[in-house]
């Protein structure tokens, strides 16, 4: 401890040194001597708490580093470690003292003034290049100090460099703050910039001002690659209209012209292809399968985007392995291509086409690259593919399981034709398959696209016929899923993608119609009674039901031949019908079928009733369910009911024979005239028209409809789809059409059989009523003489109060047997049966050659050949 | 002697760090002002009321001069 004198003596020369006594005088100086003396001795302060002094200092260190002073703070704190090894008791309030009389060391930064402080004792002197070769000097011939030459041929662009050895410069080496030697060649105070200093790092980005021309670095070539590599302009390289080129000015030190080009296509190339794809992902679109293709697009770029990140790191903070050379640029860029590269051709082939087309190019893309061994490129189209393909199919399996249609999707290929659902026509009309346009099926579908549509269709159907939405099950399918759909595309590569995936769909596709048209089918059997509705239209159109016919079409033949105006009144008829099919066991049947009877002839029933053509003015109609109206269509009931007129018309004329003309030539004589010869011939003409007439249904029924019928049914029952259903019961509607002469394209055919028919019922009138008006029977009523009028007013005034068809009431209403022939006088019963039978063998004969005619003509009608070869066995002797 | 020595040394090696520090954190102190410091304060001088004294004198000395300073120039003018 010293003493108080030494104390106080400190006290002065500290206080003299800060005065400085030139500047002041003594007293005042002796009065300041004082004041501090005082001011030392006599406080009230506390002692001094090293913690909190140690707190300070820390709190001081990290403001320097905050305000980015962190020499300065890195200087205190290695100080402040420095003086730890120093166990002294009064540092605590020294630091204190420091602390008290701080200034603003943040602002006021002194670390250049720590140069001027000599060197503490100890300290080793900085290590020199001249103090190392005076103690070690080296060979400067040596092979090892030699630059060596990369070049592979000596271009006339590039500089002759000397092969001189260049030692490290004194300049260069590292000046550790705060601690140097004074070197004659440091310039005092002047601070050099530490190159593990990371802000001085970013001086290696900027760019030069103006373009290069001459010789660049391959560090900066690899530099401005990198930058456009990002997207940032550079100065090699210049935009063109058909992409990035370098700046054929510009080489590259250490790396020849040629691979320099090739190098710098490549990332032209490669920018081209992130420009392109960039481009496209950022155009807006609506369809839903594009957008995800944008979207796994969008994680290939990113990817890439990742890769070139690491790159860019790997550039700017070199690692001990790391070497950045343009052979590891080239390395760089072969890794990156494949995917940007793939997708930016797939693109350029789509060019301007629709969304469709782009599917179409990326499947035909996905199949080449795999086909052609580019493994790395298939794995990248195909994880652009699948999603996009998964996408595309969701509605496409809504539609195929539940033949639901999404009412905003105009992508799929599959169209309602208008919101509300006409189910008559489900099957036909209501939905539409486009095979052109936008919403066109892609290539690869087009030829499932109508088993598609067929499946949607039956589906629509089931759901309709249930009664309730068909929610259907799940198809469990590896295409459905697109994680499993992606992993079956990378599970072995030596499987083709393509016919794999069209396998698959196809066999998707039929399992799924199949097991609709089964169930669909099953509905109509159980729910829609398909198999009674065919023979009930058997019954009703194509006399499959001889009695039941036998039973309705006697009474309604018997008002014709009654000459009654209201024979085909609707209200008997319906009554005839609800009788004749109650008695067979079937009375609802008749509840389908509606009655169209027409009055438009102006003739007289007299004359309407010698022609078999007054059955036109009749025709039933069977009403169809709408589900099998879906199957048997408008036009094959209209088959149906020109069947059912022909074959009733025949009927007609085989009934007016046999009720009338047979009976008659057997058991009356013809006139009184007449000779046994010609009673005989009458009969072998009623014979021979009876046997015509017979020939002809026979051959109608058994021969064509019969075993039509039953082929028919045979189809429809093993069809596979509803198509097939329709189609066979179309065909066998056509077949019917010729087979019967009611089709449209044989109409002269059926004018010449009417007219065949009409004789037959001409042949009747004659043999039966014939007689001449002076020798009229007064048992029987002459209609002839009746008035067409008189005759509608008796019918209007009874046919509403009675519905019995007694003798009595056809009596006292006026109606009788109205077939009279009023003969001329120069001709006889003979004279008119020759002629009748003179134009039956005409008409026959032409007839009959018709049928040939056609019969060789087509392959619906080979039946009509063998018509006419019996029909030519009916010979008139 | 050997110990002495060594501790001269190591005084003066604290004392260059001290004198270090000292300018890091601009307490505007030279190498002779920090040694009498380091004096007064191993034999009890409160820091704190040392730096106070220092400060104040500090002032004293700046007014001074600036008295001083403009004293001399009216005197300058009246000549």
């Amino acid at each position: 401890m010293a003493t108080p004198t030494a104390l106080n003596e400190w006290l002065d020369q500290l206080c003299s040194s800060i005065i400085k006594t030139t500047t002041s005088s003594k007293q005042n100086q002796k009065r300041l001597q004082d004041a501090f003396r005082r001011h030392v001795k006599r406080h009230n302060f506390a002692r001094t708490n090293q913690f909190e002094v140690a707190e300070r200092l820390d709190g001081l260190e990290e403001k320097f580093q905050i305000l980015t002073l962190d020499n300065l703070s890195d200087a205190l704190r290695e100080r402040r470690n420095e003086l730890k090894d120093f166990q002294n008791n009064w540092l605590p309030d020294v630091l204190d003292l420091f602390l008290h009389l701080s200034g603003d060391p943040a602002r006021n930064e002194r670390l250049l003034e720590l140069y001027r402080v000599p060197p503490r004792v100890g300290t080793p002197p900085p290590l020199r290049w001249k103090d190392l070769l005076a103690d070690d000097p080296i060979d400067l011939h040596d092979r090892l100090w030699r630059m060596p030459d990369f070049r592979d041929v000596d271009d006339s662009g590039y500089e002759d460099d000397d092969h001189t050895v260049s030692t490290p410069s004194s300049a260069s080496s590292k000046r550790y703050v705060g601690r140097q030697a004074h070197d004659s060649t440091l310039e005092q105070g002047k601070l050099l910039f530490d190159l593990s200093d990371k802000s001085a790092s970013t001086k290696i980005y900027t760019t030069q001002q103006s373009p290069p021309a001459g010789f660049i670095t391959e560090e900066s070539f690899i530099r401005q690659a990198l930058f456009l590599l990002q997207g940032l302009p550079v100065d090699v390289f210049t935009n063109k209209h058909n992409g990035y080129q370098r700046v054929s000015s510009v080489a590259v030190r250490g790396v020849p012209n040629t691979s320099l080009g090739t190098l710098a296509d490549q990332i032209s190339a490669l920018r081209r292809a992130h420009d392109l794809v960039s481009s496209w992902i950022d155009k807006k679109t609506e369809c839903a399968y594009i957008a995800a293709m944008k979207s796994a697009a969008e994680d290939i770029q990113h990817e890439y985007r990742k890769h070139l990140d690491a790159m860019q790191q790997e550039f700017t903070e070199p690692t001990r392995n790391s070497v950045i050379s343009a052979i590891r640029l080239a390395r760089f860029i072969d890794e990156s291509n494949s995917g940007l590269a793939a997708i930016a051709r797939f693109l350029d082939e789509v060019g301007d086409g629709d969304s469709v087309v782009c599917l179409e190019k990326l499947y035909d893309a996905t199949q080449l690259s795999q086909l052609s061994g580019d493994y790395e490129t298939y794995i990248c189209l195909c994880s652009l593919l699948v999603p996009s393909l998964c996408t595309y199919l969701r509605p496409v399996w809504a539609w195929l399981e539940n033949g639901r249609l999404e009412s905003d999707n105009e992508a799929f290929f599959v169209q309602a034709r208008s919101s509300t659902t006409h189910l008559p026509k489900l099957w036909h009309d209501q939905y539409l398959l486009y095979t052109t346009g936008q919403s066109r099926p892609p290539t690869f579908l087009a030829s499932t696209a109508p088993d598609i549509l067929a499946c949607g269709k039956t589906a629509a159907f089931l759901s309709q016929l249930a009664g309730m939405h068909n929610k259907g099950t799940l198809t469990a399918s590896s295409l459905r899923d697109q994680d499993r759909f992606l992993e079956m595309t990378r599970a072995d590569p030596n499987i083709p993608f393509a016919a794999w995936f069209e396998n698959n769909w196809h066999e998707v596709v039929t399992r799924l119609l199949q097991s609709k048209t089964e169930s669909l089918k099953a509905l109509l059997s159980e729910h829609c009674s398909f198999e009674e509705t065919l023979h009930a239209l058997g019954r009703v159109y194509l006399g499959q039901d001889s009695v039941l016919l036998d039973d309705i079409e006697t009474k309604l033949f018997d008002r014709i031949d009654r000459c009654m105006d209201d024979w085909n009144d609707r209200f008997q008829l319906k009554d005839m019908l609800d009788e004749a099919f109650d008695a067979q066991g079937s009375p609802h049947v008749p509840n389908s079928i509606i009655i169209h009877s027409a009055y438009t002839s102006a003739r007289s029933m007299h004359s309407r009733r010698t022609s078999v053509k007054i059955l036109n003015a009749l025709a039933l109609q069977y009403v169809l369910s709408w589900p099998l109206a879906n199957i048997i269509g408008e036009d094959s009931m209209t088959a149906y009911r020109r069947v059912a007129l022909l074959l009733m018309q025949t009927r007609r004329a085989k009934y007016c024979i046999e009720r009338t003309g047979y009976l008659s030539v057997v058991s009356v004589p013809l006139d009184e005239d007449a000779t046994p010869s010609d009673q005989r011939y009458a009969q072998v003409l009623a014979f021979t028209l009876l046997n015509f007439v017979n020939t002809l249904y026979d051959h109608f029924t058994t021969t064509t409809l019969g075993p039509l019928t039953h082929s028919m049914k045979l189809k429809v029952r093993d069809a596979v789809t509803v198509d097939e259903m329709i189609h066979a019961h179309k065909n066998y509607i056509t077949r019917l059409g010729y087979s019967c002469l009611a089709a449209p394209k044989v109409k002269v055919l059926r004018v010449a059989l009417i007219a065949l028919l009409d004789l037959c019922i001409r042949f009747s009138d004659l043999v039966s009523n014939a007689a001449k008006v002076q020798h009229v029977d007064s048992d029987h009523e002459v209609s002839s003489f009746m008035s067409a009028r008189s005759r509608n007013r008796t019918l209007r005034g009874d046919q509403y109060g009675s519905d019995s068809e007694d003798d009595n009431d056809i009596g006292q209403t006026g109606e009788g047997y109205s077939s009279f022939i009023v003969l001329e006088d120069d001709t006889t019963i003979v004279k008119e049966l020759r002629k009748v039978q003179a134009h039956f063998q005409k008409q026959l004969k032409f007839f009959v050659a018709g049928l040939r005619g056609v019969g060789r003509a087509g392959q619906h009608v080979q039946d009509l050949e063998q018509l006419a070869d019996r029909l030519s066995w009916n010979k008139i002797t | 002697m050997p110990s002495k020595e060594s501790k001269r040394e190591k005084a003066k090696e604290v004392v260059d760090i001290l004198e270090e520090i000292s300018i890091l954190l601009d307490t505007d102190l030279d190498r002779a002002q920090l040694s009498l410091c380091v004096s007064l304060i191993e034999n009890g001088v409160n820091p704190e009321a040392l730096a106070n004294a220092i400060k104040g004198l500090r002032r004293e000395v700046k007014s001074n001069e600036k008295a001083l300073q403009d004293i001399r120039p009216e005197s300058s003018m009246s000549d």
